[in-house]
C-alpha cells in the first residue's frame, strides 16, 4: 500500500482526508498522489458544457488555484514524496480513472445533506463498482487518524469481507491491536478461523469477539459497539453477502458511511 | 501474498505446481495451503451404475490408493523443504472445498492448459470455480520446473484489468531481479506504461519499458515471442473480461499466452 490517492477540492472535508493520508503515508512510507478535481455539475459535458457553464467552470477554476496553492504548500513545507495530477470533470469518473493504479484512495464518508456537494455514500459505491482499489472513507471532522491504533474488521464471510482483509494487511500489520468482530451465526464458525489464520500467516494477531445482534437493526447495534470501544478505523467489505447475512452488512456500510464517526476502510472482491 | 494455494494430485502437471509453488512460498515468505484433490469421475452414482459399477468401484479405489501414496511422498518431500504448508483433503464434493480454499487465497498455483483443465484431470466446474475466486492464478506449464525470479515482464495495455493485475503482482516483482514492462503498440493503450513504472517506483520496483510494435499475430504473438525468448522467468497480465463460460473467457491475447508460454503466467482480473 504505497501509492496513495488523495482527492483534493476545496470543500468542508478536505482537512480530514489530507490529515488521513499524510497519516497512512508516514506508516507505510508511500506516496501521496494527488488528484485535484474541478467538479463539472452532473451532465455538463453531455450539454455540451454552455456559455454560463464555462463561467461557473472558470470561477471554480480560480477558487481551485487558491486551495492548490495552499495544500502544495504545506506537502512541500513537510517534505512529503507527492505527485500531482488536475483533472476537469465529474467527481466519480474521474476517481475510477485515477485508482486504477492506486493501492488506496482516501476520501471522505460524508460531506452534508447539502445539495451541492456531493453524496459521498453514492460515490464510494460507484466508485467501487468500477475498480476493486481499497477506499479509507474519514469522516469530515476527524481531527487525527491514528494509522497504527486499534483497528476492528467487520467479518461476514462474504468474499467482500475477506477482500477488505486482504487489502488492510499493510495497516493491521502496524496495528495496536486487531479484534475480527463477527456476528452470531453458526455458519460462520469455519469461515473465522481461516480470517484469523489468515492474520496469523502474516504475523498479525487478531482476537475474534461475537457480537451479538440486538434488535432487528445490525447496522446500529454495529455502530454502539463501535461507539463503545473506539476503534481508530473499521475494516470492512463494500456490499453484501449472497447468503443469509445478505442483508446484513450491505446496509451496514451505508449506515457507517453517513452516521459513524470512525474511519472506514472498504474494499470490494476484484 | 502470503497464502499459496496449491491443487495437488498426482498428475503430469503436479511436479510443475509443485516447484513453482515452493519458489513463489519462498520469494515472498509466504505460506502454502496444498488441496490434494480426490477426483471421482461423475459416473459414480449417475445412470447406468449398475452396468459397470465394478470398473468404477475400481477406478476410484486405484484413484484412492494412488493419491493416498502421493500424499505421502509429498508430505516427506514438503517437510524437507523451508516452506509452512497446511494440507486439506478434498473428495466428494471438490466444488466447495475448492471455493472456501480459495476464499482465503492470495494466489493459486494451476497448471496453464486452457479448454477446462487446471490440472490435467480436472472436472471443468473446478476450472470455473477456480476462475470465479477471482483470485490472481499462477499458470505453470507442465514442462517449466522453476519459478525464475531473475526477471519477467508485465504485459501492460493500460486496461484496469492490467492494472489490478500490476497491483496483485507487486510482492512478486519486488522479489523479480530485472522487471520490464511491454506496452504492445496496437493503438488501445490509454494509460501510459510510464504510469505503471511509477506507480511500481514507489514499491521499490524499478522496471524498464519496452514498446513494442505488433507482429503478424498481433499483441498475443508479439507477447508469446517475448515469453519464449528465453530471456524472462514469467510474465504478469491481466486476462479474462468476462468470466460467465470459461470457455468463452479468455480473451485473445491471455489465450494465446495461456495455450502456449513457455514460462509461468501471473494472472489477475
Amino acid at each position: 500500500m504505497k501509492n496513495i490517492l488523495l482527492l483534493v477540492h476545496d470543500d468542508d472535508g478536505q482537512e480530514a482526508r489530507l490529515s488521513a493520508a499524510l497519516a497512512v503515508r508516514a506508516a507505510l512510507d508511500g506516496h501521496l498522489v494527488c488528484l485535484d478535481v474541478i467538479v463539472t455539475s452532473d451532465g455538463f459535458y453531455r450539454m455540451g458544457g454552455g456559455p454560463i457553464g464555462m463561467l461557473v467552470l472558470e470561477e471554480r477554476q480560480n477558487e481551485g488555484r487558491h486551495n492548490k496553492a495552499a495544500v502544495q504548500a504545506r506537502l512541500l513545507a513537510d517534505n512529503i514524496p507527492f505527485s500531482w495530477n488536475d483533472a476537469i470533470g465529474e467527481l466519480d469518473t474521474m476517481l475510477i480513472d485515477a485508482a486504477g493504479l492506486a493501492d488506496l484512495v482516501v476520501l471522505n464518508s460524508y460531506l452534508s445533506d447539502d445539495i451541492a456537494d456531493p453524496d459521498m455514500a453514492a460515490k464510494i459505491r460507484t466508485i467501487l463498482r468500477h475498480v476493486s482499489t481499497p477506499i479509507l472513507a474519514v469522516p469530515r471532522h476527524l481531527k487525527a487518524f491514528e494509522a497504527t491504533g486499534k483497528a476492528v474488521v467487520l467479518w461476514d464471510g462474504s468474499a467482500d469481507a475477506e477482500a477488505a482483509l486482504r487489502a488492510a494487511v499493510p495497516l493491521l500489520a502496524r496495528a495496536r491491536e486487531v479484534t475480527i468482530l463477527y456476528a452470531d451465526d453458526r455458519s460462520l464458525g469455519a469461515s473465522l478461523n481461516d480470517a484469523t489464520s489468515y492474520l496469523l500467516h502474516q504475523d498479525i494477531i487478531a482476537h475474534a469477539v461475537r457480537h451479538e445482534i440486538t434488535g432487528n437493526d445490525a447496522a446500529l447495534s454495529i455502530e454502539h459497539y463501535l461507539q463503545r470501544h473506539e476503534p481508530d478505523y473499521v475494516v470492512m467489505g463494500a456490499f453484501g453477502h449472497a447468503r443469509v447475512h445478505a442483508v446484513f452488512f450491505g446496509s451496514v456500510t451505508r449506515h457507517l458511511l453517513t452516521a459513524s464517526s470512525t474511519p472506514l476502510l472498504l474494499a470490494r472482491r476484484a | 501474498m502470503k497464502n499459496i494455494l496449491l491443487l495437488v494430485h498426482d498428475d503430469i502437471g503436479q511436479e510443475s505446481r509443485l516447484q513453482a509453488a515452493l519458489d513463489l512460498a519462498r520469494a515472498v515468505d509466504g505460506h502454502l495451503t496444498c488441496l490434494d484433490v480426490l477426483y471421482i469421475p461423475p459416473a459414480v452414482g449417475g445412470a447406468g451404475m449398475y452396468d459397470n459399477s465394478y470398473m468404477i468401484g475400481t477406478l476410484v479405489e486405484r484413484e484412492a490408493e494412488r493419491e493416498t501414496e502421493n500424499k505421502r511422498k509429498l508430505g516427506a518431500r514438503l517437510a524437507a523443504e523451508d516452506v509452512p504448508w497446511n494440507w486439506i483433503d478434498a473428495s466428494g464434493d471438490i466444488p466447495s472445498y475448492l471455493k472456501e480454499a480459495a476464499e482465503l487465497a492470495d494466489v493459486i498455483v494451476v497448471n496453464r492448459q486452457i479448454g477446462g483443465f487446471w490440472f490435467p484431470d480436472a472436472p471443468n466446474d473446478a476450472a470455473d470455480l477456480i476462475v470465479r475466486s477471482g483470485k490472481p492464478i499462477l499458470a505453470v506449464p507442465a514442462e517449466c520446473q522453476r519459478l525464475d525470479l531473475d526477471s519477467g515482464f508485465v504485459a501492460w495495455d493500460g486496461s484496469p484489468c492490467a492494472a489490478s493485475a500490476l497491483r496483485a503482482a507487486v510482492p512478486l516483482l519486488q522479489q523479480t531481479g530485472e522487471v520490464t514492462i511491454f506496452e504492445v503498440q496496437d493503438g488501445s493503450v490509454t494509460t501510459p506504461a510510464e504510469d505503471a513504472a511509477s506507480y511500481l517506483s514507489r514499491h521499490n520496483v524499478h522496471a524498464q519499458i519496452r514498446r513494442i510494435g505488433a507482429m503478424d499475430g498481433g499483441a498475443g504473438g508479439t507477447l508469446l515471442a517475448e515469453a519464449n525468448s528465453g530471456l524472462f522467468g514469467y510474465a504478469v497480465m491481466g486476462g479474462y473480461g468476462h468470466w460467465r463460460v470459461v470457455e468463452a473467457m479468455f480473451g485473445g491475447v491471455t489465450r494465446s499466452m495461456l495455450s502456449k508460454s513457455a514460462i509461468p503466467v501471473f494472472l489477475a482480473h
